[in-house]
């Protein structure tokens, strides 16, 4: 079980706001800047003072003890990279396991799984400063993937990766974990992330409040809404949901081809 | 400024000639931009020349050009330890040696310029949000009035109305203040949207010129979504649709064309 809660939570931006995420989802949180995504995902990590507000498996997360809590979500903050940057990558995957008591040996094989899971290997003793930027954030998320949390929040881990090969690359790690039991709450700035991985919700967040919430390509139907607050609705989605319309189709059609066919024959 | 790379070595196209026009706003994409961009602002290529309106640009003239060219890169990077915004604005005019006859009035200036109110001078720059500082960073290079905009993906922390309000403020100091701007970018659908020129570092080849020409005559997937639809049209069903940038466009010829 690894759900969390927010419930009434009065913290600026927010003002009585309530989410839920379910025990073992891939979520997606969507804002503009300012919308308080950042500040959301700090409540749920506890890093605010919320009192009684955020629930981890039902119990509030000022009940259970912080060295608990660190270790049932990990944090994947771009912001972090600064305290990581003079460390090699060897290291700081080290460093994130001192706190378990592995055999060296033990340690050892983890780190070198956990290199070959996000396809480092040749660049272990690496300063982490020296790395791209689609690198840095890959160490960013083994330094908290290898203490083993049941949720994983990461706050716009895409912003700084340019090339979309890398965004679905990164994302197939995420995709990875999801299936194996671990909880995601991912934030991003762009709709256009939804399109590159399986969401199982997506969550639209403004100013504090949270206007839409649900099935990923449910939500993007949304595209009035959508426009008001200022988010690009991917191409695709874009075209089919006026082409609906115009009653030239009658469902969100992905691949390029399979549309053409659709309006055309 | 006219910008003329003259056989210059860009990683991994070892012989790259091309013009930047003065006055344009102009894009630069394709692997070895970051290269094209740094060799424009204060680096020096190994291989080959870069002249400024016809002008070599040689290290003796290094004063000169960090006057004239200024480069805002991904992040803000902080020079001072300055953490509220109007200290910093005024710390920066004095290391730079920036002559100004109001300091005051010139930072109000460039914040009308990239859309920020007055009161962030009293805000912390650790609590600014990501597009607020992008837009003070843009601000501190406008500081000085230079010919040359440089920028290194700037609309990574913008949403799709902020896009559209950066791209107002570029327009009007290519139109207004005369200047050449020149942005590094992946982004093809931006390119084909809001850019006039294109400078596209393709497979060891250089292109240039209109990006509506370009995206339409070159081959290959990294292109915008709307011209690889209307491509794919024509190439599947014989239907020649017109060349459009807006989906609301778009949809007018579909519903004609069925």
């Amino acid at each position: 079980m690894s759900s969390l809660a927010i419930d009434d939570l009065s913290l600026s931006p927010f003002k009585n706001f309530a989410i839920f995420f379910s025990n073992h989802s891939f979520n997606l949180i969507v804002g503009t800047s300012g919308s308080g995504k950042t500040r959301l995902l700090k409540a749920l990590a506890g890093l605010l003072k919320t009192q009684e507000k955020v629930r981890y498996n039902r119990t509030y997360i000022e009940k259970i003890s912080f060295s608990k809590l660190q270790g049932k979500i990990g944090l994947v903050f771009p912001e972090l990279l600064s305290s990581l940057s003079s460390f090699t990558v060897e290291d700081s995957l080290k460093n994130s396991l001192e706190s378990f008591s592995y055999e060296k040996k033990e340690q050892e094989e983890k780190i070198k799984n956990m290199l070959s899971f996000i396809n480092i290997t040749g660049k272990r003793k690496k300063y982490i400063k020296d790395l791209s930027a689609f690198e840095q954030l890959k160490i960013l998320f083994a330094v908290e993937l290898i203490k083993e949390p049941e949720v994983l929040l990461l706050d716009e881990p895409l912003k700084k990766i340019v090339s979309k090969e890398e965004k679905k690359s990164f994302l197939k790690l995420l995709e990875h974990c999801y299936q194996k039991g671990l909880t995601i709450i991912m934030t991003s700035s762009s709709l256009e992330d939804t399109m590159l991985s399986s969401f199982t919700q997506l969550y639209i967040l403004d100013h504090g409040n949270l206007i839409l919430k649900g099935e990923p390509l449910e939500v993007l139907k949304k595209d009035s809404i959508l426009n008001k607050l200022g988010l690009k609705i991917p191409f695709m989605v874009d075209l089919c949901v006026k082409l609906e319309y115009y009653k030239m189709v009658d469902e969100i059609i992905l691949e390029e081809e399979k549309l053409i066919d659709k309006i055309w024959n | 400024m006219e910008i003329r790379f003259s056989h210059v070595t860009l990683t991994p196209i070892e012989d790259t000639s091309f013009v930047i026009p003065k006055e344009s706003l102009t894009a630069i994409t394709g692997a070895g931009k970051e290269e094209a961009l740094r060799f424009m602002a204060e680096a020096f290529p190994t291989k080959g020349n870069i002249y400024y309106n016809g002008e070599k640009k040689l290290k003796r003239n290094l004063k000169k050009y960090k006057k004239e060219i200024k480069y805002v890169g991904v992040d803000f990077e902080k020079e001072f330890s300055f953490e509220n915004v109007y200290e910093y604005y005024i710390y920066y005019l004095r290391y730079h040696h920036i002559k100004v006859k109001d300091p005051s009035e010139s930072i109000y200036n460039v914040l009308k310029i990239v859309g920020l109110e007055e009161k962030v001078l009293n805000d912390n720059l650790s609590n600014l949000s990501s597009s607020v500082l992008k837009r003070f960073q843009l601000s501190l290079a406008l500081l000085e009035d230079s010919q040359i905009l440089l920028l290194e993906e700037p609309f990574l922390s913008f949403h799709e109305k902020e896009i559209k309000e950066i791209f107002s403020i570029l327009e009007t100091l290519k139109e207004k203040f005369h200047k050449t701007i020149v942005i590094a970018t992946e982004d093809h659908n931006l390119i084909y949207q809001y850019f006039n020129y294109l400078v596209w570092l393709k497979d060891k080849m250089v292109l240039s010129g209109s990006p509506e020409e370009l995206y339409y005559q070159v081959e290959g997937k990294d292109k915008p979504e709307i011209v690889h639809f209307i491509q794919m049209v024509e190439e599947k069903k014989g239907i020649k649709l017109d060349h459009r940038k807006d989906i609301r466009d778009l949809i007018k010829d579909i519903y004609r064309s069925v």
